[in-house]
């Protein structure tokens, strides 16, 4: 008797639930997005702005948001390919994409995006990120990159006037500060065994010519050199290593470090009252300029960030609209413009630009490396990257421990990617397309 | 009421199913992996090969698999021996009386409590080249100069066995203490009239009656030894080189850094192989006693 009560109890309450937001239900669509950005501030004030303001603009719309963390996004979204359950608007870190495209997780979106008609005003890097096989599969909503970053304090003391463009003048520069300031390390990059370590690393190899799937080469090799160089001669602590970008500001807060490899996302509004409360204040004492060139002349190729938003390839029919229509939205040129001026963010879209750098002309150093950004995928073996990229940082951290020389690890490295492909002909594909990616940005 | 007829099994039942859901589908599921070509794309195509044993021969023939057995076979054994002699020392140093002992007790056990993502990032700003333990020994002059803690493809895995070791005192000692709260203190008073003095005591009378409580010890140290993840991935990611990973961190590189679950689960059944053979020895020698 007991139980029966106790179940009719449990019944009639699951029915007053489900019936409480079917009405709901009917009064606001919801629609559900799925990222690895937090909403509580101050890091996700504009993020969460953003969705405000398309709730407060579409009242019938409810953005549901779902934090997931960085590290878990590509293993939920592939777990949701496997149950065909995915949220409305799903998005993924750029470098995953074509991976996540072939995988079967996205959704072809190339008829919906040429009717939206702005796809030229994208970037070069940004098409070539959201692109798998000649179909689009994202929207870059925004992008960021590495520069390098200098203490203008420690610089003054020991007398230099700008910072270094060559790698020549970096070296000297090292050794200045270095000389007078011998408690800071003069740079901090992170050579961590993730893949921010091979991120990391990239804007020197691509700035020098060198190419992912042919680290033997010389050009390739003198990018390995130049780190291992810093890390030998001791202007950079061995503990790149094991840092992460985020320690390295810590330490360039800290005043431990003259100068770091780092990206602009660190120049966020909450990220510059952070510095101010260090006592640093951007374009007094501190600055950031491109990232230091082999010879003069040539010209700093970084790789490309940010993050791309899309629908996913088995959606719930009834809510794609809209859920497009949320995607366009992020993808506005005024809402890119006001987000990434918010997050220390660089537009994908160049009628973005001129509007962002009028509120924050101190990513101008950003917005000029964006130009020339390569996506990691085309410059490296597409969908094979995540091996590729594995493959380089264990060369890259071989290298910087002491274990093997520069020409050793990457002669290793050479030839391990090169068995990651089953034919000569694959191969030489691949490499191909990596140095016409490459191309097609330098111009 | 029939006892042994078909109905006792009913009692058994949740049990059953709990451990084949739970424990054994994803067992049996992992070792099927291990015999196919499965990455994330191949496993949403539903295209995944059966492939033999070509994981089991890649992951045998990769230098970095082999430094890994090494790695962990260091790690595990420098571990336990530690963890096991410094917990019993401090055990039988708490066995006898003295003020603050609960207090100083609960201090023992707090690497215990603290979460290893906690422990393991101060170990890492320890062992850092410009970490507090460097610039310790460098301002005592112990130093010449500066010891590549964790930044060494050598040393790596040996600090990260100290970090272990300090982590694992606290369960080795508080197993031995309550073991020797239960021995009775009648035998140490006749062996001191027979004339037993000090390590005698110890060794004759203690370790004998501890020995199911030793070697219980040192099979759970074994399991979770072998089995450490995070304090490896916290504080080196397997680096520098992969000079560092141990199966498990090894494993899960493979499966979801690269997205290779072939190979990463070659190398976890390699894993589970491992513990069984190295539990079934241990439960041996527990059984012949």
């Amino acid at each position: 008797m007991k139980l029966t009560k106790l179940i009719g109890l449990l019944l009639s309450i699951s029915l007053l639930v489900v019936s409480s937001t079917v009405v709901w239900g009917q009064q606001k669509t919801q629609i559900t997005v799925q990222t690895y950005w937090s909403l509580e501030p101050p890091g996700g004030v504009a993020w969460s702005d953003i969705i405000k303001k398309y709730e407060s603009s579409h009242p019938d719309v409810e953005i549901k948001h779902y934090y997931v963390p960085f590290g878990d996004l590509v293993k939920k979204l592939i777990t949701q390919a496997l149950t065909g359950d995915f949220p409305d608007v799903v998005f993924a870190d750029n470098p995953d994409v074509q991976y996540l495209a072939r995988a079967g997780a996205f959704k072809d979106i190339t008829k919906l995006v040429q009717e939206w008609g702005v796809w030229k005003d994208y970037i070069p890097g940004s098409q070539l990120a959201v692109t798998y096989r000649g179909k689009i599969y994202a929207l870059h909503q925004s992008t960021n990159n590495l520069a390098l970053w200098y203490n203008k304090d420690y610089f003054k003391q020991i007398g230099i006037a700008s910072p270094p463009e060559t790698w020549d003048e970096l070296i000297n520069v090292c050794q200045k500060l270095k000389a007078s300031l011998p408690k800071v390390y003069p740079i901090g990059f992170s050579a961590r065994n993730t893949e921010e370590g091979t991120w990391q690393f990239e804007p020197f190899l691509w700035s020098s010519n060198g190419s992912l799937l042919a680290l033997d080469k010389p050009e390739a090799v003198r990018a390995l050199d130049l780190w291992t160089t810093l890390v030998k001669e001791g202007y950079a602590p061995r503990d790149v290593l094991n840092w992460g970008q985020g320690d390295l500001t810590q330490y360039f807060k800290n005043k431990q470090l003259a100068m770091m490899v780092q990206g602009d996302w660190e120049l966020s509004q909450s990220g510059l009252e952070d510095f101010k409360k260090n006592g640093m204040v951007f374009g007094n004492n501190f600055d950031v300029a491109k990232i230091p060139v082999p010879k003069k002349g040539m010209k700093p190729v970084v790789p490309m960030g940010g993050e791309c938003f899309t629908l996913p390839a088995k959606g719930n029919p009834q809510k794609e609209k809209i859920a497009w229509d949320f995607v366009k939205f992020l993808n506005d040129s005024k809402n890119m413009a006001d987000f990434c001026a918010n997050t220390g963010r660089v537009p994908t879209r160049i009628s973005a630009i001129e509007p962002l750098l009028k509120d924050r002309p101190d990513l101008k150093v950003f917005t000029e490396q964006a130009k020339s950004a390569v996506p990691r995928p085309a410059a490296g073996a597409g969908e094979k990257y995540t091996d590729v990229s594995t493959i380089t940082r264990e060369a890259i951290q071989k290298a910087l421990s002491g274990t093997l020389s520069p020409e050793q690890a990457f002669k290793e490295a050479s030839e391990k990617i090169r068995k990651l492909f089953s034919t000569d002909e694959e191969y030489n594909k691949a490499l191909v397309e990596a140095r016409s990616a490459l191309s097609k940005v330098r111009k | 009421m029939d006892r042994f007829g078909p109905k006792r099994y009913g009692f058994i039942l949740p049990a059953i199913i709990f451990t084949v859901l739970f424990a054994i589908y994803p067992l049996i599921y992992n070792v099927v992996f291990s015999f196919q070509d499965v990455t994330a794309i191949s496993l949403i195509q539903k295209t995944s090969q059966f492939i033999g044993f070509k994981n089991y021969i890649d992951t045998l023939n990769d230098p970095i698999f082999r430094r890994t057995v090494l790695n962990t076979l260091i790690f595990t054994v420098l571990s336990i021996l530690f963890q096991f002699i410094i917990g019993f020392l401090i055990a039988l140093l708490f066995n006898k009386e003295f003020p603050l002992r609960d207090f100083m007790i609960s201090l023992i056990m707090l690497p215990w409590f603290i979460p290893i993502l906690v422990s393991g990032t101060v170990f890492k700003l320890f062992f850092m080249d410009m970490g507090l333990i460097n610039r310790f020994l460098l301002s005592l002059k112990l130093i010449p100069k500066i010891v590549p803690w964790i930044t060494d493809a050598n040393m790596a895995i040996y600090s990260l066995t100290i970090a272990n070791i300090w982590l694992g005192i606290p369960f080795n000692f508080i197993l031995l203490y309550t073991g020797l709260k239960g021995v009775p203190v009648e035998l140490y008073e006749s062996a001191e009239i027979d004339g037993a003095i000090g390590l005698k005591k110890t060794l004759y009378i203690t370790v004998p009656i501890l020995k199911p409580i030793i070697i219980t010890t040192l099979l759970l140290g074994a399991i979770f030894t072998i089995k450490v993840f995070d304090l490896v991935w916290i504080i080196t990611g397997g680096g520098p080189g992969n000079s560092s990973h141990l199966f498990s961190t090894y494993s899960y590189q493979l499966a979801f850094g690269n997205y290779n679950f072939g190979l990463g689960a070659a190398v976890s059944v390699i894993m589970i192989l491992i513990i069984i053979v190295v539990v079934s020895i241990l439960n041996l020698i527990k059984v012949e006693d």
